[in-house]
């Protein structure tokens, strides 16, 4: 009998879970997004309260498969704003038809490097600079130079130091291959990164294996160069056990060193909430919601009014010249890059 | 029931039926079609290199070696363990058998950062033996190689085997063995010719599992054995999100799901071959305290193995949740409860946890139901000859063979009208896990359904038992132990979001794994401490709930069967 | 009877379970070609007797010798002894011919000798022609003379049968009773057979073991048990109900509420206390002969009458103690209710041991 009781309790437990998600009746907006997005919550409720409506996030694994979602509903669209369109998924986003453009009067307030769509139906929220950090303390243990530039990882002395991200499964690591392309060109990347891997690079499968799995200032791993932000340093500092004055971690930001990973919001086409759906936009570009964006997802805001948090200015930084390499260029050379990639860093 | 009417087998399966329908065929069938035909008419040029480059073949290989390996290994290694779990009373059995099953619900993350804590070159084991024996270099070195992800495969599936294996096993009439040991056979002869002959029911749903996990396997081949190793399921992935080269992602997904439908036709037929029904009598009937030096050793050494391969990772774990830069600190899990309120998206950790449990009890109830129906309709098809039930056994396996990714995506574009509107529902979550989990339970309880004699159910008959009542009385009883089995792993399923989950897209509802992934999203010691503390308790609520269905194992044993 | 034809020996055997004792000094030997039945109520360790001789449980203490050899450590498979499981046991993947051909595959035995072998134990037993069944399609009867036909194809030195006949119908046991005793008595297999049932043990066995409580009671030939049995324990087993307490004094004389009885003691001539049989068949009528000098006659009033085909089973009321005897049809006994007068066969009248 217990187990009919058991058993009655977690369909009524079911049901109450279908329930509650079919009762919810007022005006609400959905956000379509990757994973790793990420906003305050005081930031929302203000939103919510001035505009009457509900914000909802819905998550859909990475920013690649998000944006696939969003480019196969395109004909019953599942949000009305999607979030998280990079660069190197600009092309193929603008490709596929799925935004409606809109000038927001916020665009004003936003450098004009980081607007690539001239039609704006992608709308620059944020950008991070994906470069070299590495363990200034193991570099002092061992009385080592710590790497300035790229091409300190293929010397003799940085033998075994270095893991990178999969481009094929990252988007650091796609940001990555970008800057060796960027800085080398098409004829030279594939040297560098056949010296890189004669001195014994780990290619790590995700951000989260590279940065908790193999370097040695997060986890138990063995290698003191990682590619990660530009403003990983202040996010140590911000989650460390205790107070820090110093960030354990450096980011390489010299010129030619890094890769701008932009990201954009835009309106969906299909969208019933047009007007509410452009408020939300002008929100997400406003300085309170901007003022927010680096606390909550480390990256620097698009908004060149939004004043940083202490703990950026201090320990988080921007590179100085970074690499670029065309939307375009990347969407049309994608499969051929990580293949020729994979050809000659894992096969 | 002992004439099985076919009306009446039918409308048993209509409900499997209906769910596999809407969840499984309908998505999987459009989002193959829109993927070859995506304005409507065929267009071959994005396939050419399946065709061209020998890439796929390779990889194909590898997929197919690697999970044919790790079945065998883990098989090898986890049989003497159903052994000990079937046949002896020991302390802490239960708590034991509970700590084995939660491997299964550890996110991949997880279980590489608790293996590299201690396996890696900077881990526990290479630390001591380069202190103990004055070494320079660390003496093992299996990060990103072959046998580090065969060793996970392990650590994740030695439960599977154990559980199912170790049920039907505790069923088995000991007075056979002895009846071989009367007639002259040694306890190796015993077990090769009589023991593992009418385990092999058993054995081939675990070892049909344990394949086709492995054969799916992404994250853990990918984290553990290094990029220079990709399974089907990983290119499938690559194909459709770095590429956005949806025809490709598709043949390959039919690739997969042709290559294990082969498979479980074959294990199918062959399980039908086999089947025979015998009488069996409940476990605790037959588990018998230890008495011999031989019989301790044996258990002592199997438990042994257990402790070293599938709970030091657990313990490493743990260890690391309460450790910080100055030693033994409680900051991690006061953060947890602390430090949460400002994202939209952080959660509580008792929230979290309700939300995992709510989802896994869910798609739990959902997934035995339907598992136990399709079982009775395929069991009660008792002409050993017949196609139809071998094939709809294949089929129902069908969506644990399917990649992730392509179901989501067939989502995404089927189920986005009233009523099914469910791309944005909550309900998705449960569906999702319940189409995972259920052939899972139809595989643990189909071989115990099989081999109750006909005239067990023909006796109840005869006594003035409906249909119904025999089935309650008889059939139910009978396989309460495998069903709980079952139950245990659409939990665990669940409870571990693996699979289909990751790529429904889902409104926010923060699991417990999911906020493990947001923790180890951003740098930070707090966020390691914190995705360590969240995976600390998410062992201790998943060891918790199957110690408690143990308990219930055991207590649930119908005095009638026993001696 | 000399001591080489002792085939198995059983000294001072005990065996424990959980710390409880299940068997205690059990004593006993048999001969080559006996056949011995373990007679008891369940729980009164003859199966774990049984599994012991088998080496299918460890023993605690004293030995088991077999054709002289101490076997304590011999494991079970290299015994040779053959088992008849209660259940059966029949290997449900194996077909007829191969569940009897197990035990000559154990042996390497020659295919040519193994298929002739399985062909003769099966003609032995009645089942010619039933070779390639599967177990699941045989009647109970069938799976009883497969299990039997198993265990004797390997010839094994010593048959052990667990309630073997427990789960069949009345008709079917006694016929398969008899057929057991020839097939056994044919080969000249010594045999150790458990049953709860006295008239199946009596009807197959050459001795027999009375066990309770883990304690070998008697052990005898059926006759001998029959008319003698040890105490009152087995009395009560056999089915015996006149069990009448008394004293017995120094005169030879069994006091009781039924008067003097004259018994033969051997014990002193102190006044004991002790328990007097009467057998039921030991009784007839007063009138239906002439009483001889000192028959023993009681006297009572009849309390229930039963006709039972050969016998009347009659119930008595003897100064207060109830008794019940059979006699014969002829002449009838009274109706219920009317006093009667019974002449004892001194035979029928045995003094216990306590």
């Amino acid at each position: 009998m217990n187990k009919t009781v058991c058993l009655a309790g977690s369909v009524l437990l079911a049901v109450g879970v279908f329930w509650t998600n079919v009762l919810h009746a007022e005006k609400t907006i959905t956000v379509m997004t990757h994973d790793s997005f990420n906003i305050g919550r005081e930031v929302m409720a203000n939103f919510e309260k001035e505009n009457h409506v509900k914000v909802h996030f819905l998550k859909s694994g990475d920013a690649g498969a998000a944006l696939i979602q969003a480019i196969l509903s395109k004909e019953n669209p599942l949000a009305d704003v999607f979030y998280g369109v990079d660069n190197t998924f600009f092309s193929r986003a603008v490709a596929a038809d799925i935004f409606l453009p809109y000038a927001s009067p916020l665009l004003a307030d936003i450098p004009a490097p980081l607007k690539l769509d001239k039609l704006n139906r992608l709308l620059p929220v944020d950008y991070g600079d994906v470069c070299l950090n590495y363990d200034k303390e193991w570099f002092k243990k061992k009385k080592l130079m710590p790497p300035t530039d790229l091409t300190d990882l293929i010397k003799p002395a940085y033998k075994g130091l270095t893991v990178v991200e999969n481009p094929a499964n990252s988007s650091p690591g796609m940001a990555f291959l970008l800057a060796t392309i960027g800085r080398f060109g098409e004829q030279g990347y594939l040297d560098f990164w056949q010296k890189l891997r004669d001195n014994k690079v780990i290619i790590a499968n995700g951000w989260e294996d590279a940065y908790y799995g193999h370097f040695t200032s997060a986890s138990k791993g063995d290698r003191p160069i990682v590619v990660s932000y530009a403003s990983s340093p202040a996010a140590v500092v911000h989650f460390s056990d205790k107070p820090l004055t110093e960030a354990p971690t450096a980011a390489v930001v010299a010129g030619n060193t890094a890769f701008r990973q932009i990201e954009f919001v835009g309106i969906l086409k299909g969208t019933r909430e047009v007007e509410l759906a452009r408020k939300l936009v002008d929100f997400m570009l406003s300085r309170q919601f901007q003022e927010d964006i680096p606390l909550q997802m480390f990256v620097f805001p698009a908004n060149a009014t939004a004043l940083l948090p202490s703990v950026f200015s201090k320990h988080a930084l921007v590179a100085d010249n970074p690499i670029v390499v065309s939307p375009a260029d990347i969407e049309a050379n994608r499969d051929r890059w990580i293949e020729a990639w994979t050809n000659v860093v894992l096969r | 029931m002992q004439r099985s009417n076919p009306l009446f087998r039918w409308l048993l399966f209509s409900l499997p039926l209906i769910f596999l329908i809407l969840f499984y065929f309908y998505p999987l069938l459009k989002i193959v079609l829109l993927s070859f035909l995506p304005e409507g008419s065929w267009n071959p040029a994005r396939l050419g290199s399946l065709i061209h480059s020998p890439i796929y073949g390779r990889i194909l290989w590898f997929t197919c070696w690697q999970a044919a390996a790790s079945t065998l290994i883990t098989l090898t290694l986890a049989l003497p363990g159903a052994y000990i779990f079937a046949r002896y009373r020991f302390f802490g059995k239960n708590l034991l058998q509970a700590l084995l099953t939660v491997p299964f619900v550890l996110p991949t993350v997880v279980t590489a950062a608790a293996f590299r804590a201690l396996l890696g070159t900077n881990g526990l084991l290479n630390n001591w033996l380069m202190a103990g024996f004055d070494l320079s270099r660390p003496p093992i070195n299996i990060d990103q190689t072959v046998a580090f992800f065969l060793l996970a495969h392990v650590f994740y599936n030695y439960t599977l085997v154990v559980r199912i294996v170790g049920g039907f096993w505790a069923g088995l009439n000991p007075d056979l063995g002895a009846a071989a040991a009367m007639l002259g056979a040694s306890p190796r002869q015993i077990f090769y010719r009589i023991t593992l002959p009418l385990l092999l029911p058993a054995i081939g749903s675990a070892a049909l599992l344990v394949f086709i996990f492995c054969f799916t396997s992404f994250g853990v081949v990918l984290i553990l054995g290094g990029p220079g190793y990709a399974t089907l399921e990983v290119e499938i992935y690559r194909q459709s999100v770095q590429f956005f080269n949806l025809p490709m992602a598709a043949a390959l997904s039919l690739i997969q799901i042709a290559v294990n439908f082969l498979l479980m036709w074959l294990h199918a037929r062959l399980s039908r071959k086999s089947q025979v029904a015998f009488y069996a009598e409940s476990a605790t009937g037959t588990a018998i305290p230890l008495e011999t030096t031989g019989q301790r050793v044996f258990v002592g050494t199997n438990i042994l193995f257990m402790v070293l391969l599938l709970l030091t990772p657990l313990l490493a774990l743990l260890a690391r949740s309460v450790t910080g830069e100055d030693g033994l600190t409680l900051t991690y899990y006061l953060a947890l409860f602390s430090t949460q309120a400002r994202s939209v998206f952080s959660v509580e950790p008792i929230a979290a946890v309700a939300n995992s449990v709510g989802f896994a009890l869910a798609a739990m109830s959902l997934a035995v139901i339907l598992g136990l129906l399709a079982a009775t309709f395929l069991a009660s098809d008792r002409d050993k000859t017949s196609t139809g039930s071998t094939i709809w056994d294949a089929i129902i396996m069908l969506p644990l063979a399917t990649s992730a990714v392509t179901l989501g995506f067939g989502y995404i574009i089927t189920l986005n009208r009233p009523p099914l509107n469910l791309r944005d529902s909550l309900a998705i979550v449960p569906l999702a896990h319940a189409l995972v989990a259920f052939p899972f339970v139809v595989r643990c309880i189909l071989p115990s359904l099989r081999r109750i004699p006909p005239s067990l159910r023909e006796a109840a008959a005869l006594l003035g038992a409906s249909p119904y009542q025999v089935w309650r009385r008889v059939d139910i009883p009978i396989i309460s132990r495998a069903i709980l089995v079952g139950a245990v792993f659409a939990f665990s399923i669940s409870m571990g979001e693996f699979g289909a989950s990751a790529f429904v897209t889902r409104p926010h509802t923060p699991t417990m794994p999911v906020a493990i992934f947001r923790f180890l999203g951003q740098p930070g010691d707090l966020n390691y401490g914190q995705a360590m503390a969240m995976s600390s308790i998410l062992m201790l609520v998943t060891c918790s709930g199957f110690w408690l269905l143990g308990r219930l194992e055991g207590r649930n044993t119908s005095p009638g069967l026993l001696k | 009877m000399q001591d080489s034809q002792k085939i198995l020996e059983v000294v001072h055997l005990s065996n424990l379970y959980d710390g409880k004792p299940l068997l205690q000094d059990i004593n006993f030997s048999l001969m080559k070609g006996e056949i011995l039945c373990l007679l008891g109520p369940s729980g009164s360790g003859k199966t774990t007797l049984l599994r012991l001789l088998a080496g299918l449980e460890k023993v605690d203490a004293g030995t088991i010798l077999f054709c002289g050899r101490d076997i304590r450590h011999v494991p079970p498979h290299q015994r040779n002894f053959g088992m008849m499981f209660q259940e059966y046991a029949l290997f449900p993947h194996k077909s007829v011919q191969q569940n009897i051909a197990f035990g000559l595959e154990m042996q390497h035995c020659p295919v040519a000798e193994l298929t002739s072998r399985v062909e003769a134990v099966l003609t032995m037993v009645g089942l010619t022609g039933l070779a390639h069944r599967n177990i699941d399609e045989l009647s109970g009867g069938e799976r009883q003379r497969v299990a039997l036909a198993r265990s004797l194809a390997p010839e094994p030195q010593l048959l052990l049968l667990d309630e073997p006949l427990g789960s069949l119908d009345r008709a079917l046991r006694d016929r398969l009773t008899g057929e057991i005793r020839t097939i056994l008595k044919t080969l000249n297999v010594t045999a150790v057979f458990v049953t709860h049932d006295q008239a199946e043990a009596f009807s197959i066995a050459d001795k027999v073991a009375i066990l309770h409580h883990g304690i070998l009671q008697q052990f005898e030939t059926p006759e001998n048990l029959y008319r003698h049995p040890a105490n009152s324990t087995v009395a009560r087993f056999l089915g015996f109900h006149n069990l009448i307490a008394g004293t017995i004094t120094s005169d030879n004389m069994f006091q009781s509420p039924l008067g003097a009885l004259p018994v033969k003691n051997t014990a002193t001539d102190t006044i004991t206390r002790s328990t007097l049989l009467i057998r039921p068949e030991g009784a007839r009528l007063a009138q239906s002969l002439p009483a001889p000098q000192n028959a023993l006659q009681l006297s009572g009033t009849i309390t229930d009458r039963q006709f039972q085909g050969s016998t009347y089973r009659l119930n008595l009321d003897v100064n207060g103690l109830a008794l019940s005897f059979d006699l014969p049809i002829d002449p009838p006994p009274p109706e219920i209710g009317r006093p009667i007068q019974l002449v004892l066969n001194p035979s029928a009248l045995v003094l216990l041991g306590s």
